[in-house]
């Protein structure tokens, strides 16, 4: 007779086959490593904005209050530091583009290699690497420390000491508009990063913002409503960073 | 003596650690993945920062602005709002915007935007808040046109409480900035 494949178990329990349960174990497993990503995880860092009903209470530009304390960040050309300065002050749209354009020529596209953190009226420190000229370019720790430590040396030396942290002169961040998001953001965080040791902590609710010292990214300067033949509002934002 | 290269019965092989080992690898991956939100996309690199907080508050508005990505699409400073992407047609267009303000409008109005009467500094109700996700490379000045159109996006008409003077109420909004925690490469 011919041999048999399987042995007949003497007690009654049931042999079954392993290999279909295997193949389909394979195949979510198989399933499972090529649809997982790993990415950080993601943190949130939070702020207030005023809306445009505090805007339009201003509707010509207001003088700047004299203890508002800008932390300015922009390309560091090589000319002499009074021409970068002029970014600074409110330019017409023209003039501004006068002194952008040639910047912008000189780079032909490509990021902005150097570029110069002032805080206040203070000196303009330079973060240089040629990582800044990269696409995705990173940013090196050494880097990363020398931009937050110029920021905080610079509100030091500014603070006048406030108890109440909310009546401290209200910061406003000027980024220039080509350079890259990270570098306003990442003084954003440094200004809070020194409010957190001046007492205020680490801002965990939004309704702690209320109390904390003000700070603000720059807005356009120019920004004019024109509307198209439907009447539909259109918008046109110049820049004056 | 000859030996007979027979496939023998009594030598079976016992799989039982192997599928052990496939099972504890599935588990590994099924924990290990997080079922990500689908706005939070992959192509963007948030910068680092040392004083964000984590995300608790899961309703929020996700506003993500691409910087440049390796592949090249969708090109740098398009805006991503759910599943809809917003791009400038060339310079000096700004249409998209429209349809983002357009997009937040609907968006407050799902949220029934009931004024908190307990709070009323804030014009919309905490649970509200409007995040921007953007690249650590986008160029600042998209992130300031985003950030432009959202200020002016709320109505404060729409937004006041009856029992608040309006000299009194203070127009602000919550935006969070999506960031992580600094690494090797920032």
């Amino acid at each position: 007779m011919a041999r048999k494949l399987r042995r007949r178990p003497i007690d009654n329990t049931v042999v079954m086959d392993m290999t279909p349960m295997i193949d389909i174990v394979f195949l979510l497993l198989i399933f499972f490593m090529l649809t997982t990503k790993f990415t950080p995880d993601e943190k949130a860092i939070s702020s207030l904005m005023p809306t445009n009903m505090g805007q339009a209470q201003a509707s010509s530009p207001s003088p700047v209050p004299p203890d508002q304390i800008n932390i300015k960040i922009y390309p560091r050309t090589p000319g002499p530091v009074s021409t970068t300065n002029q970014f600074i002050r409110n330019l017409q749209p023209s003039a501004y583009r006068d002194l952008l354009t040639p910047i912008l020529a000189e780079r032909q596209g490509r990021a902005i290699d150097d570029i110069s953190v002032q805080v206040g009226g203070g000196p303009a420190t330079p973060i240089e690497g040629k990582y800044l000229s990269m696409k995705g370019g990173e940013l090196l720790d050494t880097q990363l420390r020398n931009f937050k430590n110029t920021i905080l040396e610079g509100l030091e030396s500014r603070d006048n000491q406030a108890a109440v942290r909310k009546d401290a002169p209200p910061i406003i961040i000027h980024c220039f508009s080509k350079l890259s998001w990270k570098y306003a953001l990442l003084a954003y965080d440094s200004v809070r990063a020194f409010e957190a040791d001046k007492g205020a902590g680490i801002i965990t609710k939004n309704s702690d913002l209320i109390n904390a010292r003000q700070v603000a990214f720059a807005p356009p300067r120019v920004r004019n409503y024109s509307a198209n033949e439907d009447g539909n509002e259109l918008y046109e934002i110049i820049h004056m960073q | 003596m000859a030996k007979a290269p027979v496939m023998q019965d009594n030598d079976e092989l016992d799989l039982t650690p192997m599928i052990d080992l496939v099972f504890l690898l599935i588990i590994f991956f099924i924990l290990a993945g997080k079922i990500t939100n689908q706005s939070r996309t992959e192509q963007i690199t948030v910068p680092p920062t040392t004083t964000a907080t984590k995300i608790e508050n899961p309703k929020r508005i996700i506003i993500n602005v691409f910087g440049t990505t390796k592949s090249g699409d969708p090109p740098a400073g398009t805006i991503m709002i759910g599943t809809e992407k917003l791009r400038s047609s060339g310079v000096d267009d700004y249409s998209h915007y429209q349809r983002l303000r357009l997009i937040l409008d609907k968006q407050y109005d799902l949220a029934h935007k009931i004024p908190d009467v307990n709070n009323p500094v804030l014009m919309i109700p905490d649970e509200m808040i409007i995040e921007i996700r953007a690249d650590g490379d986008t160029e600042y000045r998209m992130v300031q046109e985003v950030l432009q159109v959202v200020t002016d996006s709320i109505n404060p008409k729409d937004m006041t409480p009856r029992n608040v003077a309006p000299k009194d109420m203070k127009p602000f909004i919550n935006i969070n900035y999506t960031t992580r925690k600094p690494g090797e490469k920032n």
